[in-house]
């Protein structure tokens, strides 16, 4: 059935408050999930507080802040951090997105800013959440251009197309791919398919060059694939690089559709 | 991440048993469903309002019209449809014991079947007049 | 009241599928018309349950 409680390990048990910075004039209150794999002992969240006039203006600002002046045990990744690599993905006041393009000033309404690892996924330590799902599930959409007519001395180009079309034809560049990760982190999952997954998908269906288009639809026509997705719109809603998966998942129902009618 | 699955790859595991190739008839039927109770629904509630506090004749009478009751036929039976395929959508959402799904799966085919049945069998009984 | 009910609940689902039929086609993705047809549903659903309450009593007021 339907868990509607956290397992007894994963409950949350008390925390420390670790005291305020000595000689700041203005702080910012930090509640920060920890968790240590090591001491046996249930997640935590701890309180610091952050000297906003020695510290940059973005959460993962304040994070950096904490773990070099306070706490250097706190872990989380990050990169980056302009918002491109997706490293920095977290739950801040309970939405999911990126610590390093979210202000501070933005969240809590002056109270504490309440930071959480990725939800929906076993953590490794503190803020760092284990992402072999999330590799595993992109790996099973095949990303790379599928042909089987051999390909010319002057490669493959693709059709010129809109400008919407042009966007996603960009992303064949290996650099964009890897950036294309980035959001898939941030939305909330449950089931198998991910709506990045299906957007990823959306992509290489729709790649004029790929020969594999049957294929890719069959892959993705199941109740449990692309018709667990019900237009919910969380995804779009979370998504901080503006995209938006479900305009490309209700693209491949059409086109389930399209190939059935 | 743990059990007799732990031994398998990652991506072993997120591809499962694979693909069903199956949804698109469920996801077409739905919005068919959809679209003719939507066209069917004005004429409906016209019935419906017209049948307010009328005794057992009188409901007969209205029914024994022909196009009366071919309207409330065709919408019982696409949205006792239109209800199979929802409820199922939710059984898979929230059940995720395989033997409990299939179950109530099955119980929500029968419900839905008896369902259209009954409302099936009431309309022909008042319109023929029996 | 419990038929009022009934009624919207109805009626919100009437007009909530119709904006889902409108993302189906592929239309209406962006913020703000998200946004526009969710609210659009719902004061629909609320309208039309009125309506169709005001229509049952002007017609069968009586009875
Ligand atoms: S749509 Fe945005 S939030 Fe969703 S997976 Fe893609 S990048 Fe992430
Ligand atoms: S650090 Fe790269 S996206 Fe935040």
């Amino acid at each position: 059935m339907v868990e509607f409680a956290l397992p007894k390990n994963s409950k949350i048990s008390g925390g420390k408050t670790w005291p305020k910075p000595a000689g700041a004039t203005e702080t910012r209150e930090f509640r920060v999930y920890r968790w240590n794999p090591d001491d046996g002992k249930n997640p935590s969240v701890d309180t610091y507080y952050v000297d906003t006039h020695d510290c940059g203006p973005m959460v993962l600002d304040g994070l950096i802040w904490i773990k070099n002046h306070v706490d250097p045990t706190l872990t989380f990744r990050r990169s980056c951090r302009e918002g491109v690599c997706g490293s920095c993905a977290m739950n801040i006041d309970g939405q999911n997105t990126l610590a390093c393009t979210k202000s501070m000033h933005d969240v809590g309404a002056g109270g504490a800013v309440k930071v959480n690892p990725l939800p929906h996924q076993p953590v490794v330590k503190d803020l760092v959440p284990d992402l072999t799902n999330f590799y595993a599930q992109y790996a099973s959409i095949e990303p790379w251009l599928k042909t089987t007519t051999p390909t010319t001395a002057k490669g493959m180009e693709a059709e010129p197309r809109g400008p919407r079309e042009a966007r996603r034809s960009l992303r064949v560049h290996p650099v964009r791919l890897l950036l294309d990760l980035v959001p898939e982190l941030l939305v909330e999952q449950r089931t198998l398919p991910r709506p990045r997954r299906l957007l990823q998908a959306t992509r290489w269906v729709t790649d004029s060059r790929d020969e594999a288009t049957g294929e890719r639809l069959d892959n993705l026509e199941d109740p449990f694939r692309l018709y667990r997705c019900h237009t919910i719109m969380n995804c779009a809603k979370a998504c901080p690089k503006g995209l938006n998966p479900s305009e490309a998942i209700a693209e491949l129902k059409f086109k389930m559709v399209e190939r059935q009618i | 991440m743990s059990g007799p699955s732990s031994m398998r790859t990652p991506l072993e595991r997120v591809r499962g048993l694979g693909s069903a190739h199956t949804g698109t008839s469920d996801f077409w039927r739905q919005r068919l469903t959809a679209v003719a109770m939507t066209l069917l629904i004005v004429p409906v509630i016209v019935v419906v309002i017209m049948l307010i506090g009328r005794n057992h004749a009188g409901a007969a009478q209205i029914l024994g019209s022909i196009p009366i009751a071919i309207i409330l036929l065709l919408f019982i039976v696409a949205s006792t449809w239109h209800m199979k395929i929802g409820m199922q959508v939710v059984i898979e959402d929230y059940i995720h014991n395989e033997k409990l799904k299939i179950a109530s799966v099955m119980a929500n085919n029968f419900f839905c079947v008896a369902v259209a049945l009954a409302s099936i069998y009431a309309i022909l009984k008042l319109s023929s007049g029996v | 009241m419990i038929v009022f009910g009934y009624t919207w609940a109805l009626m919100h689902h009437l007009c909530s599928g119709i904006r889902h039929f409108v993302w189906d086609l592929g239309y209406g993705f962006k913020a703000n018309e998200r946004e526009a047809l969710t609210w659009g549903a719902l004061i629909a659903g609320i309208s039309l349950t009125v309506l169709v309450w005001i229509i049952a009593y002007a017609v069968g007021g009586g009875r």
